[in-house]
């Protein structure tokens, strides 16, 4: 079984089952989905195997893992391999203003066909009463036992985990209310919520927005038991700003250590922000560092001011 | 932060008869080695003593002494060409004294019709376009650049221009943070160059006059402020959906030190203000011109409030993001109260209104209404001893502290403590609590999480060295 060649084999018949409707497309998983998207304005689905066989798909999976203790828990039965819980945004590319947040579909390829199963699909219009829930078949049908059934109504998703999901262009609603929860909580509160916020950090799924918003959170509150979380976000290009904004204001030495280090392999562009955060923070232990940055020849002439700047800045405090 | 007083330092209406202070051109002269442009300056500069001398500048018109002469005149550069500098463009091809001679915006369909506009009133091409705010800081034959580009780069387009040895007239509010702000009065300070801030209220005879009646005890112990700004309710659930970039606009570059975004219109031109990674919402956007008048009459141009309590209201998702409700109240250390909040009548306009033992007054744009007619009489009157600076036009007042080399009306200090107050009161808005500040040392007391908010991490490359 092949997961990746599902969205590569646009012959295959491919069955979709929402709620209690039910047809047969012939074409690739984007096409059947977008023909989902365009008969509901949002459905909510959950996909077996996880998004990478979509490269439509926002989401970038490292790589497929076991179901979710909560998958095994509904006794659901996979094909191999067995996959978990996922959930992203898929945007209709023919609709750009449609968007369907992807849950509950089971994906099953065995030969020349596949199906896709939406066990749960919730179908949320635009306008008003878009919280309409419709209950999914297996779950009209009843549930295992009382404390499914007690959980079907009690569970919600938990915004500290909601974070690191977030999306540009998402709803930032689980987002404003972590981010009021920091800043309304008490001071001795803060540590739980920096803990929070590093799991969030550590999510498989992490997205690009989702991480900035994270680093901003710590920005606010952060203390030295994140460096472990966020140091590593300093060797990546992509992540380093959001690195400096959890930590350019926690005071702790060994920060100033972390940055003169990333100096070393950062860009041009991360190479300014750090020589900023570091004459900020008033390393003064920087200087030699910084000194070789505005004497090399190599650098450009942007960030040899900027570094010589930071050593005039650095020399007068010390 | 350090605080670089700028008590005692003149401003440009008493330079006009005085002749420019002797500090101040002896910190001018830190810049004033080496280039053409500087030499140059330095002419304007002399030309100025040299009508100081004869005692009449302001009563003479400026033509007797050439500076319409093209060697006199003042060049001026423009960064950011959007809705705020077209006023500017349109005031200043007015000036016969004043050329502007390029303009910069990231975005090529602004600049081009900018540029147009000016060579289509000047009858030439000369007009030069640029895309890097940082070659127009560094080009030769520029006396002067104005700062009207998205709050988010006032600080660092100013402070580039300010290391190239230009004055600059920034566009409120000054700075998107108080840490910028400060770090852009110690550039200012540090390289002897005149910064106006777009506080143009301090430039009318209206506001003028109240603020000087207050001061003068005209209304006896001042009580309370109240001041109302308009609402930004209709800049709410806006979609952050990314969406491509428009040709001709450099979005990295619109960006700059602002947490990476992808591309949406509606974060863009003009409505950038109410997003609080470009901009501050109204607080600041309308605040910094009502604020700066109670400041004024406070007579706190170099200090501020000594507490500030907050309770605003915030989108919770969508693209926007700054204050739907403004309300937050300043202490100050005579126990006056200055409280700023959002009208909801539709006027797109604030006022400021002063409570004191004889009753209020309100001024606004618009009108001036108190509680006895008397006391506007009293205000028009001008009788107390205390006088004010004044400013009859304040892009006037700007050229004027260029060539006396003094403060303009509204200093970059100035600009700075206003600005100041309307990021504590949104600081306290956001936090929703009380918060106590140290003027002095610009730090708020016993609370970490607010003192981190007094500034931002920069987006790479950029930073405030």
């Amino acid at each position: 079984m092949d997961q990746c060649a599902v969205n590569a084999r646009p012959d295959l018949t491919i069955s979709v089952k929402i709620g209690n409707e039910s047809e047969a497309v012939t074409g690739n998983v984007q096409g059947v989905l977008s023909s989902a998207i365009r008969r509901t304005s949002s459905v909510r689905f959950r996909v077996w195997p996880p998004f990478r066989c979509f490269p439509a798909l926002r989401h970038k999976h490292p790589t497929c893992q076991p179901p979710s203790s909560r998958a095994r828990s509904r006794g659901t039965r996979f094909q191999r391999p067995e996959l978990r819980d996922e959930r992203a945004t898929y945007i209709d590319p023919t609709r750009p203003g449609r968007r369907a947040l992807l849950e509950c579909v089971r994906i099953c390829v065995r030969g020349n066909s596949t199906s896709i199963e939406c066990t749960s699909a919730i179908l949320k219009m635009p306008d008003a009463n878009s919280s309409t829930v419709v209950p999914t078949e297996s779950e009209a049908k009843g549930f295992a036992d009382v404390k499914d059934r007690e959980a079907w109504f009690t569970s919600s998703p938990d915004p500290w985990v909601q974070i690191a999901l977030l999306e540009f262009g998402g709803d930032r609603t689980f987002a404003t209310t972590v981010h009021r929860m920091i800043v309304h909580g008490e001071r001795d509160q803060q540590p739980v919520m920096e803990a929070k916020l590093m799991q969030a950090l550590g999510h498989p799924n992490l997205t690009p927005a989702g991480r900035q918003f994270i680093c901003r959170m710590l920005g606010l509150i952060g203390s030295s038991a994140c460096i472990p979380a966020v140091a590593p976000l300093l060797q990546n290009d992509a992540s380093v700003d959001s690195a400096r904004m959890a930590l350019d204001f926690v005071p702790d030495a060994s920060i100033n250590t972390l940055y003169r280090q990333a100096l070393n392999t950062a860009s041009v562009r991360a190479k300014g922000g750090l020589i900023g955060s570091i004459a900020a923070r008033g390393d003064a232990q920087s200087i030699d560092a910084l000194t070789a940055i505005a004497v090399d020849t190599s650098q450009s002439r942007e960030i040899r001011a900027q570094a010589e700047r930071a050593v005039e800045a650095l020399a007068k405090r010390s | 932060m350090k605080t670089v007083p700028c008590a005692g330092l003149p401003y440009a209406s008493a330079a006009y008869s005085a002749g420019p202070d002797p500090s101040v051109r002896a910190a001018d002269q830190f810049s004033l080695r080496g280039t053409e442009l500087l030499s140059r300056r330095r002419f304007l500069q002399r030309s100025a003593i040299a009508g100081a001398a004869i005692a009449l500048p302001q009563i003479l018109p400026s033509r007797l002494f050439g500076q319409n002469a093209p060697s006199n005149q003042i060049t001026v550069g423009i960064i950011g060409t959007g809705n705020i500098a077209q006023g500017h463009i349109e005031t200043l091809l007015g000036f016969s004294d004043v050329r502007i001679v390029a303009v910069c915006d990231v975005d090529r369909f602004r600049r081009e019709a900018a540029a147009e506009k000016i060579n289509v009133y000047y009858g030439n091409r000369d007009c030069a376009l640029l895309g890097d705010f940082r070659e127009l800081a560094a080009r030769p034959g520029v006396d002067a650049i104005f700062v009207c580009t998205p709050d988010n780069w006032h600080a660092l387009a100013a402070i580039e221009a300010i290391r190239n040895g230009k004055d600059v007239y920034v566009e409120k509010p000054l700075t998107l943070t108080i840490a910028e702000g400060r770090a852009l009065v110690n550039a200012a300070r540090k390289h002897g160059r005149m910064v106006q801030t777009g506080t143009q209220q301090r430039s009318s005879k209206r506001f003028h006059d109240t603020a000087e009646f207050i001061r003068n005890g005209g209304l006896g112990k001042l009580e309370r402020i109240d001041i109302l700004i308009p609402a930004n309710n209709k800049y709410t659930g806006g979609s952050w959906q990314p969406e491509p970039v428009p040709e001709g606009l450099d979005w990295d570059m619109w960006l700059g030190p602002a947490p990476w975004s992808p591309f949406n219109r509606q974060a863009c031109h003009y409505n950038f203000r109410f997003i609080l990674d470009y901009a501050a919402g109204q607080t600041t956007n309308w605040g910094a011109h009502y604020i700066d008048i109670a400041q004024w009459a406070l007579g706190a141009d170099s200090s501020g409030p000594v507490e500030v309590e907050g309770h605003g209201e915030f989108p919770t998702t969508g693209l926007f993001t700054t204050a739907t409700k403004v309300d937050f109240t300043c202490r100050y250390a005579g126990g006056e109260k200055l409280r700023c909040r959002t009208r909801y009548d539709g006027v797109s306009d604030g006022n400021v209104r002063f409570f004191g033992d004889r009753g209020w007054i309100d001024v606004s744009r618009s009108a001036s209404t108190a509680s006895q007619p008397e006391l506007l009489r009293e205000v028009t009157a001008r009788t107390g001893s205390l006088k004010l600076p004044s400013s009859a036009n304040h892009h006037d007042n700007f050229f004027g502290s260029m060539r006396t080399r003094s403060l303009p009306i509204s200093d970059v200090e100035i600009g700075h403590r206003t600005t100041t107050v309307c990021n504590l009161g949104n600081i306290a808005m956001l936090l929703d609590r009380t918060l106590r500040w140290d003027a002095v040392k610009e730090e708020f007391v016993d609370d970490p999480m607010a003192n981190r908010m007094r500034t931002r991490s920069m987006r790479g490359p950029w930073s405030l060295v």
